[in-house]
């Protein structure tokens, strides 16, 4: 399978904190999902994509042609938007737009204003517009989202594109994911970092594990899925299941937690019910199981 | 032309060109009401005069040229935007030198009004002489992450500039025409140094050079 970017050797160091040494494929045509607790390098790993900071060793290759995150033709295929505060906030909706057009070959301005009517924009360049700071963080994300879905890209690297967004929103964003991949017919990928793991369930093909600078675990959510098992059964049973399990959290009445698929048969036999996870309960599973390894 | 929209790309969204213009205006009239109509002449030469110290500490907030917010991660809005932008560092380059031109055309404006009615040459030449000290500070504090430096830095050396003009005006110091001529030269230089530097070191700009 083709990898519409591909990491080897990638290190960061920022005092304390290092991200990598990483090496992993992100495959052409999917959505894919960031997915690790706070700090554990995915804004960092994406603004290393997008060329917003440099890494301190190693290389992204993008597209299977070029390794320069700053190339113009690279960064004019590649839609980014940032978590927060990312226009300067006393801009309004015509300075993006303006902006946009000054700067790349691809922005429609007239797909900016139907999508930030889709995304139900308060203040766009067709109604009363008013400055960044004085709209919420869910109708600045919309805004950003709307100027990088007007663009014509081939992968979308978006960094918490959900979290200040409402259910509904996210959901329509889940949509929109869909759309922008269909469109493109297995040419157009789609890489964003969350934390609402459950919400975004519906628009993630393939997830990255991360934890403290580390890469966990990849994969394909379907595969993932056949690849390990939530174990629940009664709190007698749990010091002989504890052995077999990744991760878990037990009380009086109840355990349970994450254990790979090739042990369902032995904690079937200690009469652990098992069961598929969600990405929610995998990605909780995988997460303490790092954090308990730390 | 490309210059024109590399310096848009960072100015939109602030005023400071109108209120520049406005204030050039209000200059300019009180200037031509000062040698023509000369009422109030105490209030004005006074005004005139302190805009000509002012003016130029405005015209090179306007060489800074809204990269407190674009360059500075500290500033934390805006700079992971114009850093992703395709060509940014170019875009970086020609908005500075932007920046510096329209700052320069301003200095040449104040140079070129100011002579229709200042009477003293030397308050007209301290004029330029600040604008294009000023212009050569915001050059080599460009890159300086944090913003509060930056205008502690100028704030200082507003305060510097003033005491000199001051001090100067209150005496009616009078300085040979060589000695103005060589420190006009002496701050052309130092201001082109300033403005090589900023063009030269534009990767700093776009976190190249964090690289460990």
């Amino acid at each position: 399978m083709e990898d519409i970017i591909s990491v080897s050797g990638l290190k960061k160091i920022y005092g304390k904190f290092t991200l990598g040494e990483l090496n992993f494929g992100i495959p052409k045509g999917f959505s894919t999902a960031l997915i690790g607790a706070n700090g554990a390098g995915k804004t960092t790993l994406i603004d290393l994509m997008c060329g917003v900071i440099h890494a301190s060793a190693g290389k992204i290759n993008y597209f299977g042609e070029s390794d320069d995150p700053d190339s113009p033709e690279i960064r004019e295929r590649v839609g980014y938007c940032a978590a927060s505060g990312f226009f300067p906030t006393n801009w309004k909706p015509k300075n993006i737009v303006s902006s946009f057009e000054i700067a790349y070959k691809n922005f429609d301005r007239e797909k900016f204003v139907r999508i930030c009517d889709e995304l139900g924009v308060d203040s766009h360049p067709a109604k009363k517009q008013l400055p960044m700071y004085k709209l919420s963080d869910g109708n600045r994300m919309r805004t950003a989202l709307a100027a990088v879905f007007a663009r014509e890209t081939d992968v979308l690297i978006l960094d918490e594109p959900g979290s200040s967004l409402d259910p509904l929103m996210r959901d329509r964003l889940c949509d929109k994911f869909r759309e922008y991949l269909d469109r493109g017919d297995g040419e157009k990928s789609i890489i964003f970092s969350t934390h609402n793991i459950a919400d975004m369930e519906n628009a993630t093909d393939y997830a990255v594990f991360m934890d403290n600078g580390k890469i966990l675990e990849t994969g394909f959510v379907d595969d993932l899925k056949e690849k390990y098992i939530i174990a629940r059964g009664d709190p007698e049973n749990f010091p002989a299941a504890k052995e077999l399990l990744l991760s878990y959290s037990a009380n009086s009445s109840t355990f349970e937690g994450l254990a790979k698929a090739e042990n369902s048969d032995k904690l079937k036999a200690l009469g652990a019910v098992t069961e598929r996870p969600t990405l929610q309960t995998l990605s909780v599973g995988l997460l303490k199981y790092a954090e308990g390894k730390r | 032309m490309k210059i024109l929209r590399s310096y848009k790309l960072f100015s939109f969204g602030n005023r400071r060109h109108i209120i520049l213009a406005a204030w050039f205006a209000v200059v300019a009239a009180c200037g031509f009401t000062l040698k023509n109509i000369a009422a109030f002449e105490d209030f004005l030469s006074g005004f005139v005069g302190v805009q000509h110290m002012v003016i130029p500490c405005v015209l090179s907030c306007i060489a800074l040229n809204g990269t407190m917010l674009a360059n500075s991660a500290n500033a934390g809005f805006g700079y992971k935007f114009f850093r992703s932008l395709p060509n940014a560092e170019k875009h970086f380059r020609r908005a500075v030198l932007g920046g510096n031109i329209i700052s320069l055309l301003g200095t040449a404006f104040i140079a070129v009004v100011g002579s229709f009615y200042l009477e003293s040459t030397l308050m007209l030449m301290f004029s330029v002489v600040l604008s294009v000290v000023f212009l050569s500070i915001m050059n080599f504090v460009q890159y300086i992450e944090n913003y509060v430096v930056k205008l502690v830095l100028l704030m200082m050396t507003i305060g510097f500039a003033g005491g000199i003009v001051g001090f100067f005006g209150e005496r009616e110091f009078t300085v040979p025409n060589a000695v103005v001529l060589y420190t006009l030269v002496i701050c052309a230089a130092v201001y082109a140094v300033s403005l090589v530097y900023v063009l030269t070191n534009s990767k700093k700009f776009t976190g190249k050079e964090q690289k460990k």
